[in-house]
């Protein structure tokens, strides 16, 4: 499978079709992978994809970062289905245009959860939970795909995947408090949940924003349920439930279980599920003359 | 440092029974920043206007707060006072300790302590209050009338006279709307075509008018002063310059369809003009039912025709033409299928089986026939009794074209019933009841009419007079409703109660007249949202304000007039058509135009081109704009607000994540002042 997508992406290359193409190749020890931007055509015999490749590629074709600006034209990225659902969304948030990348997908198995846990093979007992209710194992959206792709219904609603959340939406107001406010704890704000986020897109995060001050700075309670909750608002109805915040994060915070609960929200009221379409615009955007509330009418 | 003068005022007694103004004052003194304070009767007084300037020049105060009442009365007052004394007018802010404080309090500790807590947050906030000027646009000075009926035809009249260029837009082929339909006028019982028809010609030989005839709004874009229409002028298969109106082709015409003008009672030709007296005189092709365009057959009319103007292949011309301001006067109709709740089905007549078997009869709902010929609307009586109409103004009934001699009128058909109609009083069936019974009387020397009614309802100048006239004229008026009509030989049995005596009455009737409400065209509300207007429940279009804007919509530049904003009658209709007008005068008297500067405006440097704003902006006044180098090459792209379309209500700064757009005036940097000024605030 690897191979057929090195052929392709070296002959895209050697073209000069395509100025880069981002995938994984082998990382600093047997259990990592890294991101690797192929930009000569030999480069591509570094390319891996296997269950060890977790990161969402994704990221770097946000604005915020610096490489869309270095000229490249057309981007090649390898994508797993999760990631090909962010790029979709990053389409449909006007961040990228369909004709600047160029997607390879694949078939995909799911990943490890996080790179400790590998141990030569994908199992149970270390896949990623997201993987478990996964729809676009067979990605959506590709230019190419080795082989033949198999059509998959998708119309399903988003599943929960995250087993924490069903404890947590049953503890009282309280307790659930509690639990937070035990993990922020740790939180000491080092942001990497924004920073490998492919949706974060801002050129300056309200957090660092000074006049005035919305979210406190600071690490402690007030500042990190500021930061969390805010951030958790600010992905409704656009995050795509990569898990990428929560596996980034050094002190092991599951932050997406916020992402997780308002995607299931967005999918009640609004029927809406991002990553699936560039066309239709995110609900809290829009507004129906047709919407159950009337005052918006 | 800041130089704030802070001014509260105790508003006679209205403010200072339940607030203790010396207080506030001295609480404000102890801010820092406030360099003046004054404790004054009136503010809004002349002496008030006058200290307030004083301040501003003596102390050289570079922002005032007023602590009165609400900002709509008197923050105006206040900014044109600053403005006068060489300070920016956005620099001064008014704290609510009236109707937010004095009026709602009965505490004066608690509405002292509110008090001075507006008025810290208030200080607060003026410090970061930035100095704006207002924006000036020019405008197109010419006005479009949508809708040729007697509102839009006084409106043009108006604006045409005081020297604007107008146009008129109207759907039908010809000016006049529904008031060219009714036969005469209460409460004077003059002809309506006979007061209608002078203005119509007027229009017609204004030099400033352009009539736009058998056409249609396809779009407006733009906003006050600029406003760009696209009109579809639909083809009329005449050409209009050459066309003299001399009624050959209509008469040598031989195939005849319903008038709609008449509301169908009698048939007009395929080509047509609506009624003798249409302006402009200029004939169209009912395509839909003309054999030439079914099956390329007859094409009598071109043959006939002298000048030589039919032209089978015109097509839909498209108009784009630039305005600065909008009359809005598209008008009414009458609630459709109303017949039902009487007995009959709303099934066409013609679809419903001479004869019928048992099982059939039963399947009708409570009546044998479809809509009993005999059953018809306000409408069909005032083109029965229309001099010009089907019958010549004699009254016969539709279906044997017999004289009746009982007729029975029901008032409030479909209105004050929302569980059968709509809730609203349609206001004008009273009088025209009135009307009709008397058109009635004199028309049929020996019929009897009777009034089944809930409320006389007769409110205006001559018109309780009016009733009491038709009551003396022979008009029996019954206080109660009427339940079923049905068929009986060829009269109708209308079953109804008489809550007066408390029983029930039956009456056969030659024909029953319905007073049915007045309702929005049917397609008011897809109008509204192509000319960006608000409008109610009912698809009526909804004033700024209902008493002291009555005829401004929701949007700047479109003003309302005539039974399109509500239910009316012809001389409220003139009324408004010409405070509509008046408006628009008023709008055009200036140079150029003035936008306040409290809209949106994006931070370019950190928009992030996700067009979230563009989505939610519900006046379109915020398009994308592209950032070019010296070189000319397209770097980003970022959002652009449009100020002339901005309405200010801060939507975009919602839904903007990276905070990159913010409304002038109303800052984040304002409102977190003003927040955190707040003694109680939890930041």
């Amino acid at each position: 499978m690897i191979e057929q997508i090195r052929e392709k992406a070296r002959e895209l290359l050697e073209s000069g079709e395509l100025d880069v193409v981002i995938g994984y190749a082998e990382g600093s020890d047997p259990t990592r992978t890294t991101p690797i931007f192929c930009r000569k055509p030999e480069d591509t015999d570094k390319l891996v994809l296997d269950g060890r490749c977790v990161n969402t590629l994704p990221a770097y074709l946000n604005k915020r970062h610096e490489y869309p600006k270095k000229g490249w034209k057309k981007t090649g990225i390898i994508g797993k289905g999760c990631d090909i659902r962010a790029i979709t969304q990053l389409i449909a948030e006007n961040q990228l245009k369909r004709d600047e990348v160029y997607i390879f997908g694949a078939e995909c198995e799911g990943v490890v959860a996080h790179p400790e846990k590998w141990d030569g093979s994908l199992h149970e007992g270390n896949c990623a939970s997201k993987c478990s209710a996964c729809d676009v194992k067979i990605p959506l959206d590709t230019d190419f795909y080795p082989g033949e792709k198999p059509e998959v219904d998708r119309s399903g609603p988003y599943m929960v995947s995250a087993p924490a959340l069903a404890t947590l939406v049953k503890m009282d107001d309280e307790d659930r408090f509690a639990f937070w406010r035990d993990d922020f704890d740790r939180c000491f704000k080092c942001y990497a949940c924004r920073e490998v986020c492919p949706h974060c897109s801002c050129n300056i995060c309200i957090t660092d924003r000074t006049m005035p001050s919305w979210v406190d700075q600071a690490a402690h309670t007030k500042g990190v349920f500021g930061w969390h909750l805010t951030r958790a608002m600010h992905l409704v109805g656009r995050c795509t439930g990569c898990g990428e915040c929560t596996r980034a994060c050094p002190v092991n915070i599951q932050v997406d279980l916020f992402n997780q609960k308002m995607k299931e929200v967005i999918q009640e009221s609004f029927d809406y599920k991002s990553g699936y379409s560039m066309e239709v615009k995110p609900p809290l955007i829009t507004y129906n003359t047709d919407d159950q509330e009337t005052y918006i009418r | 440092m800041a130089k704030i003068g802070v001014f509260v005022c105790q508003c006679g007694n209205n403010i200072a029974r339940t607030v203790d103004t010396a207080d506030v004052a001295k609480d404000a003194s102890e801010q820092s920043g406030v360099v003046f304070v004054e404790d004054y009767k009136f503010m809004c007084s002349a002496p008030g206007q006058e200290a307030f300037k004083k301040a501003i020049r003596d102390h050289d105060l570079d922002g005032c707060i007023v602590s009165a009442c609400s900002p709509k009365m008197h923050e105006a007052t206040f900014r044109n006072a600053a403005e006068a004394a060489g300070l920016n007018p956005f620099k001064v802010e008014i704290a609510n300790i009236r109707e937010q404080c004095s009026w709602v309090h009965n505490d004066k500790e608690i509405g002292t302590a509110k008090s001075k807590d507006l008025t810290r947050m208030m200080i607060q906030r003026v410090k970061y209050n930035r100095p704006l000027e207002r924006y000036r646009m020019t405008m197109t000075k010419r006005a479009l009338i949508l809708g040729g009926g007697i509102a839009g035809i006084q409106a043009a009249l108006d604006l045409a006279n005081a020297g604007t260029p107008v146009t008129i837009v109207e759907k039908e082929p010809s000016l006049g709307g529904n008031m060219a339909r009714l036969s005469e006028t209460f409460p004077t019982l003059d002809c309506s075509q006979c007061i209608l028809t002078p203005k119509m010609v007027e229009v017609q030989n204004h030099p400033l008018i352009t009539i736009r005839a058998f056409a249609e709004l396809e779009k407006l874009d733009g906003y006050i002063g600029n406003f760009k229409a696209t009109i579809r002028q639909k083809a009329k298969s005449v050409i209009d310059k050459d066309c003299t109106g001399c009624g050959d082709c209509w008469e040598k015409c031989p195939f005849t369809v319903e008038s709609e003008f008449d509301m169908n009672l009698i048939k007009r030709k395929v080509i047509y003009i609506p009624f003798p007296q249409a302006v402009p005189t200029v004939p169209v092709i009912d395509r839909a039912n003309c054999p030439k365009f079914l099956k390329d057959k007859c094409g009598i009319c071109a043959d006939v025709c002298g000048p030589d103007c039919i032209d089978f292949t015109q097509e839909d011309e498209i108009i784009e033409e630039e305005f600065g301001a909008v009359i809005v006067a598209t008008g009414f109709e009458l609630m459709p299928n109303v017949y039902k709740e009487y007995g009959g089905s709303s099934m066409p007549q013609h679809l419903i089986p001479k004869k019928m078997n048992k099982k059939q009869r039963a399947a009708q709902p409570r009546s044998t026939s479809g809509r009993l010929p005999d059953v018809i609307n306000g409408l069909e009586f005032e083109r029965l009794a229309s001099a010009s109409g089907p019958t010549g103004g004699e009254i016969r009934r539709p279906s044997d074209g017999k004289k009746p001699k009982t007729v029975v009128f029901i008032a409030c058909v479909g209105s004050r019933d929302a569980s059968k109609g709509v809730e609203y009083c349609s206001k004008i069936c009273c009088m025209y009841t009135a009307k009709h019974t008397m058109l009635y009387n004199h028309s049929v020397d020996d019929g009897k009419a009777y009034v089944f009614y809930m409320d006389i309802r007769a409110g205006g100048k001559g018109y309780e007079e009016f009733i009491n006239r038709a009551q003396d004229e022979g008009a029996e008026y019954i206080r109660g409703r009427v339940s079923a009509l049905r068929k009986k030989g060829d009269k109708i049995l209308v079953k109804g109660a008489d809550t007066l005596q408390g029983c029930a009455v039956e009456i056969e009737a030659d024909m029953v007249v319905l007073a049915t409400a007045m309702v929005p065209q049917a397609d008011a509300i897809d109008f509204a949202k192509t000319l960006g207007i608000s409008y109610d429940k009912h698809g009526f279009y909804s004033e700024q304000h209902p008493k002291l804007m009555p005829v401004d919509s929701s949007t700047g530049g479109i003003y309302l007039a005539g039974a399109c904003q509500g239910v009316k009658d012809v001389p409220e209709t003139v009324a408004q058509a010409s405070a509509a007008a008046s408006k628009v005068m008023q709008l055009f008297s200036k140079e150029e135009l003035m936008r306040e500067p409290e809209v949106a405006i994006v931070d370019k440097e950190h928009c992030m081109n996700c067009w979230d704003c563009v989505t939610v902006c519900p006046y379109l006044a915020i398009s994308p704009e592209e950032v070019k180098d010296r070189n000319g090459n397209v770097v980003k792209m970022v959002a652009n607000v449009n100020p002339g379309l901005c309405q200010g209500c801060g939507l975009c700064n919602t839904v903007c994540r990276s905070k990159s757009i913010e409304l002038q005036g109303y800052t984040d940097q304002q409102v977190y002042a003003q927040i955190t000024a707040f003694e109680g605030a939890f930041v």
